[in-house]
């Protein structure tokens, strides 16, 4: 995934970057993986500004979809700080760039919700819905977004 | 460090309490990839 220079850009230009290796000396491992409640390797996690966690990643992922995953923590974090025209770009940018990852359902979910959250324009959930009519039709994300059919 | 072009930090105890105290968001990475 880090040879990637899609992925080097993205993590450089947003994130300090935080390696602990299994094998770092004096129990750092240990100590952190308590600290931050990790039990597998790989796994990142996101922390916003704050040093809460606002994503988590475990396993090993394909670059495209480790790239939507990296896209949608910058997104949840931005959510969480009440920055929702920042979120919804994020949202987007996970499902226009990477529309057959894992996390783009819920990125097509999230944004409309950033996008309601940012105008107060309850057509955005309506139109949320709509879009899940043509795609990700199947997904989890749909039947939660089918409420707002009517909206 | 800069491997891979990522400048990781290995001193991951200090480097989460500057990025809490600087405000920056951190991506943590746990791995058993070899050194």
């Amino acid at each position: 995934m880090y040879p990637d220079e899609r992925v080097v850009r993205l993590v450089t230009s947003e994130f300090l970057a935080i390696r602990v290796h299994v094998r770092d000396p004096e129990d750092l491992y240990a100590r952190m993986s308590e600290r931050l409640n990790v039990h597998w390797t790989p796994t990142v996690l996101i922390l916003d500004g704050d040093g809460v966690e606002r994503h988590r990643v475990e396993g090993f992922l394909p670059v495209d979809d480790f790239l939507a995953h990296l896209k949608l923590g910058l997104a949840k974090s931005a959510f969480q700080r009440g920055a929702f025209d920042e979120a919804e770009r994020w949202f987007r940018e996970v499902v226009d760039k990477h529309p057959q990852s894992e996390p783009a359902p819920e990125a097509q979910y999230w944004a409309g919700v950033a996008r309601y959250k940012a105008k107060g324009d309850a057509n955005a959930l309506a139109e949320t819905a709509r879009a899940f009519t043509t795609r990700y039709t199947d997904s989890a994300w749909a039947k939660k977004a089918s409420v707002w059919r009517a909206a | 460090m800069a491997e891979s072009g990522i400048p990781w930090r290995r001193d991951a105890e200090q480097a989460l309490d500057e990025a809490k105290q600087s405000g920056k968001r951190a991506l943590v990475d746990f791995t058993a990839a070899p050194m």
